[in-house]
């Protein structure tokens, strides 16, 4: 047998767990026989074998679970990919940044496409670049927050968990609960509505937020109509919202015209700074909303103002994509302010802001510590549904 | 009257067809693999757990952690899923699966903001806490021992660390390994004596892993 040298007898000791032929098993051997070094080396590859070895697998149960997870997820019909107009645009309502001469064209669309009556420009003559549509059922379809879909010619992204139905006939969103923002198409001049149990809103190309309480428009305009029909709204314009709540009684009667708020940049009190605040968040401008809530924060003469400037923080983070930081700043909230609302709300937001981040591991615990502190809460239901989407259905 | 159910021909097939690939999950049969190119939900969830133990060591010992290899697990065959249709079979399955796994592990380490590692004060209390009145035994250092050695791995590079893990801990071909990380043998060989040589010599520096009881090696 032809005797091998320290480099050799290095790759076959890697080679162990391979497999050696007889004859390279021998030579093996006969080289550790005389070698101190490699007998050492092979003691210690031995042991980090071992301890590589020694992590637990998981047992049948969670496998089926892993399993069963990895199908629903996988199986489930994702949102078609932005093309590129979409995600054009999406990039400058997520950033308000115009990058360069490049994009000033794309503004330039967005200012003037967005509009109902303006003529469309050259980018969006190219209707074969939107999405299709997803074949959203008539049935309501949960959408988590941040949860985006396409419907006919719109986009449609979920800005607090909200459930949706599709009705292709009548081009309708059926909101039954949460807040949508929707992105309609200008280039197809279809008729495209969103209805509420109170009113219904109107589009053709515009960019608009809608949950039950109100509607507010960052782009274009749009008509709010009474369930009836009966127009309440002729137009509702860029920057302004509407809430039939605040237009009641006269909501109800087809009013010579709604009640209308410009977002004014003087804020009258902290609520008005803080509902400022947050519909810039939703406007995506984070930064705006972090400047107010901040500002609240200095200012804040309770606890419950101080919670709530402090979640607006957190969810700026979430926004910005700093999902620890969010995390963090919920807890604080919680642990401060556990005794308010905003602390429940808080904590069940660490939960499902790390679910949705897909850390499983650590959203599980605090969906857990939610259920545990709120076994009646006001997010009880979404948290165990939530933990039974990552731990399976519990018993 | 004789009703004629026309799936059930389908159906009868299928079952057959899956049968016959759970005798053999290495060699799966042609039509299971078609049947998960169309994303048919049986034939994916055979081939996932005809594959998921190898899959699941694969990865924890890559990463070192149960549960991030839960999450990445599932994220290779969700990612799998997608990707099935373009499946072409020159590998095995297995192997296919290991190479999506790498993509997915070297995904989560490399890029900061999908790693699920948590500040300290987010990681969840241990699901076993550890009993006080416990004596410090040998259960108590190898689990020290274990630690140490996967922070060493971790040290040596990601690369260096699959090829290391996937030949010498799992005993895996070099051609097969080239296969599945998308490199030459060469560079695989490569890999593994650097991987080796680093963690040597990372290992004997330690003056934990010194102090620690010695572990009866392999015979």
């Amino acid at each position: 047998m032809k005797p091998i040298g320290c480099g050799r007898a290095g790759a076959l000791l890697a080679a162990r767990e391979a497999g050696l032929s007889a004859s390279e098993r021998g030579a093996l051997h006969a080289h550790l026989q005389t070698c101190g070094d490699c007998r050492e080396q092979a003691r210690l590859l031995d042991e980090i074998v071992l301890a590589v070895g020694a992590m637990p697998s998981g047992t049948p149960a969670a496998r089926e679970r892993t399993i069963e997870r990895a199908l629903r997820q996988g199986l489930a019909q994702a949102p078609e990919p932005l093309p590129p107009s979409w995600k054009s645009r999406s990039a400058l309502a997520l950033g308000g940044v115009v990058l360069g001469g490049a994009l000033a064209v794309t503004a330039a669309f967005l200012i003037v496409g967005g509009s109902e009556r303006s003529p469309q420009p050259p980018v969006a003559a190219q209707p074969s670049v939107l999405p299709q549509a997803t074949p959203l059922a008539a049935e309501p379809r949960d959408l988590s927050a941040g949860a985006e879909v396409a419907v006919a010619h719109a986009r449609v992204r979920a800005v607090r968990r909200a459930s949706i139905s599709w009705n292709e006939k009548a081009a309708t969103v059926k909101l039954d609960s949460g807040a949508i923002e929707l992105d309609v198409d200008p280039a197809l001049q279809r008729g495209f509505r969103v209805a509420t149990d109170t009113f219904v809103v109107e589009v053709l190309g515009t960019r608009f937020l809608v949950d039950a309480s109100h509607v507010e428009v960052s782009r274009g305009a749009v008509r709010v109509l009474a369930p009836d029909g009966r127009v309440l709204v002729a137009r509702l314009q860029m920057g302004e919202t509407w809430s039939p709540l605040e237009a009641a009684p006269a909501a109800l009667e087809p009013a010579p015209g709604p009640e209308r708020r410009a977002l004014g940049p003087q804020p009258a009190d902290v609520a008005e700074q803080l509902a400022r605040a947050r519909r810039d968040l939703a406007n995506r401008q984070v930064a705006r909303a972090e400047k107010e809530a901040s500002s609240i924060l200095a200012g804040a003469r309770d606890r419950r103002q101080e919670a709530e400037a402090r979640t607006l923080l957190a969810e700026c983070a979430q926004a910005r994509g700093k999902i620890d930081r969010a995390v963090a700043a919920y807890v604080g909230v919680t642990e401060r302010f556990g005794d308010l609302p905003a602390g429940e709300t808080a904590l069940f937001a660490a939960g499902r802001t790390l679910a949705d981040a897909g850390r499983r591991g650590s959203a599980a615990h605090w969906l857990h510590r939610y259920l545990d502190r709120y076994p009646s809460g006001r997010f009880t239901v979404e948290a165990k549904e939530r933990l039974a989407g990552i731990e399976g259905p519990r018993p | 009257m004789i009703s004629c159910n026309r799936s059930a021909p389908h159906w009868h097939l299928r079952f057959v067809v899956l049968s016959h690939a759970m005798q053999d999950p290495a060699t799966p049969d042609p039509a299971l693999i078609q049947a998960c190119r169309k994303k048919d939900r049986i034939a994916l969830e055979t081939v996932f757990r005809a594959h998921l133990p190898t899959l699941e060591r694969f990865v924890a010992h890559l990463v070192g952690s149960r549960v991030d290899s839960e999450d990445l697990v599932q994220d290779t065959l969700v990612t799998a899923i997608a990707a099935f249709p373009g499946f072409r079979g020159d590998a095995s399955v297995g192997s296919w699966l290991n190479g999506i796994a790498v993509n997915v592990v070297r995904r989560h380490l490399r890029q900061p903001a999908l790693r699920r590692s948590v500040p300290l004060d987010l990681v969840p209390a241990p699901a076993e806490p550890v009993d006080p009145a416990a004596p410090p035994d040998g259960v108590a250092d190898s689990r020290r021992r274990v630690e140490r050695i996967h922070a060493h791995l971790s040290a040596i590079g990601l690369e260096r660390r699959i090829a290391f893990i996937l030949h010498v801990v799992e005993g895996r071909p070099i051609a097969e390994i080239a296969q599945i990380v998308g490199a030459s043998s060469v560079a695989v060989k490569s890999r593994i004596f650097w991987a080796r040589r680093a963690l040597m010599a990372r290992v004997r520096r330690d003056p934990a892993l010194r102090e620690l009881a010695p572990q009866e090696g392999r015979s």
